[in-house]
């Protein structure tokens, strides 16, 4: 019962977190300030997720491995393709690679 | 453009980012399976949370038993960031039409966020759009409680040497990089990945909120 009424009400939370700015901006002309702030959001919140998962591991600096080499690989092909299809299978495709070879 | 053609675009753009989160589906299901978590409820949660790392926080710390507010308010801060993606989508998703203005937000997620945001630069129409957001968003739902309900169903732990772990921090990578068009955004990015690092000991994950918005403050404080 505890875990039911747990997921209920992460879910509603949830989705009012989704909601929240669709109606609090919604029907307000945005400023041509707030517009560009709005943009800079995307970058902002990836970067602070991949500095979370990829630079730190938990609460300190995460320990240099296959994993660096891989995600700068698959930086260097999202610069050039812009496809997020070939950025994941490049990285997961050095990784592997570099995993096998090191044994 | 047609709502057909969006929609299918839609599940396009989504279809490498299914592919890497779908084995995620197995291993939230997995953990679900394993614990004293009952598996039905760790399956409804899919749909009615629908955010991987809340849900799994959420699991792992009841099945720890951890008090059921502080369970709850660490999922929910893992998915304030959410507030931030309603708020770039908000000038588009607000002309979705009466009720799809209430309903599509449901779908928002990292991935869908990015994704719908660089369609929409060179695809104006509300009604395309829409049709864009929502098919692409209903795919990644039924990707991912698929995922959910197969690693409940078979407990079959995913081979370690897969390396799964790397394609979360690799996911955001890949939605990161096309959003860095210009200084503002170089510069927001830079410093959200900074003030994270600095701010590493934050309880609740709250240093990804914290740095996001650190981050704007500081891309708009950039010069084009």
């Amino acid at each position: 019962m505890t875990a039911l009424i747990a997921v209920l009400i992460t879910g509603l939370g949830t989705y009012l977190i989704r909601l929240s700015m669709v109606i609090a901006l919604g029907r307000i002309t945005l400023s041509h300030r707030a517009e560009r702030a709005l943009s800079l959001i995307p970058p902002a919140v990836l970067a602070a997720l991949v500095a979370q998962t990829l630079v730190l591991d938990e609460d300190s600096l995460r320990t240099l491995s296959s994993w660096h080499p891989a995600a700068l690989a698959a930086a260097v092909v999202a610069w050039r393709t812009r496809s997020i299809g070939w950025t994941l299978v490049t990285g997961m495709t050095v990784l592997w690679t570099i995993q096998a070879v090191a044994g | 453009m047609g709502a057909r053609a969006a929609g299918l675009a839609g599940i396009r753009a989504l279809f490498p980012l299914a592919m890497a989160v779908f084995p995620f589906g197995i291993v939230y299901g997995v953990l679900v399976a394993r614990g004293d978590f009952p598996n039905a409820v760790g399956a409804l949660a899919s749909p009615v949370i629908y955010a991987g790392a809340a849900q799994i926080a959420l699991v792992d710390l009841l099945d720890r038993d951890t008090p059921i507010a502080m369970a709850v308010g660490t999922a929910l801060i893992i998915n304030l960031r959410m507030m931030m993606y309603s708020a770039a989508l908000a000038p588009a998703i607000a002309r979705f039409g009466r009720g799809w203005r209430v309903a599509a937000p449901y779908a928002i997620t990292d991935q869908l966020t990015v994704v719908s945001l660089l369609w929409f630069e060179k695809n104006p129409d509300p009604r395309d759009r829409r049709a864009f957001f929502v098919t692409g968003g209903l795919f990644f739902l039924g990707v991912w409680v698929l995922g959910t309900l197969i690693g409940i169903a078979t407990g079959a732990q995913v081979p370690d040497g897969l390396q799964l772990g790397f394609a979360i921090p690799l996911t955001f990578l890949a939605l990161l990089m096309p959003t860095l068009r210009g200084r503002p955004e170089l510069t927001a990015a830079l410093a959200a990945g900074l003030v994270v690092v600095l701010v590493a000991g934050l309880p609740y994950s709250l240093g990804v909120p914290v740095g996001a918005v650190v981050g704007v403050l500081a891309g708009m404080a950039a010069p084009r």
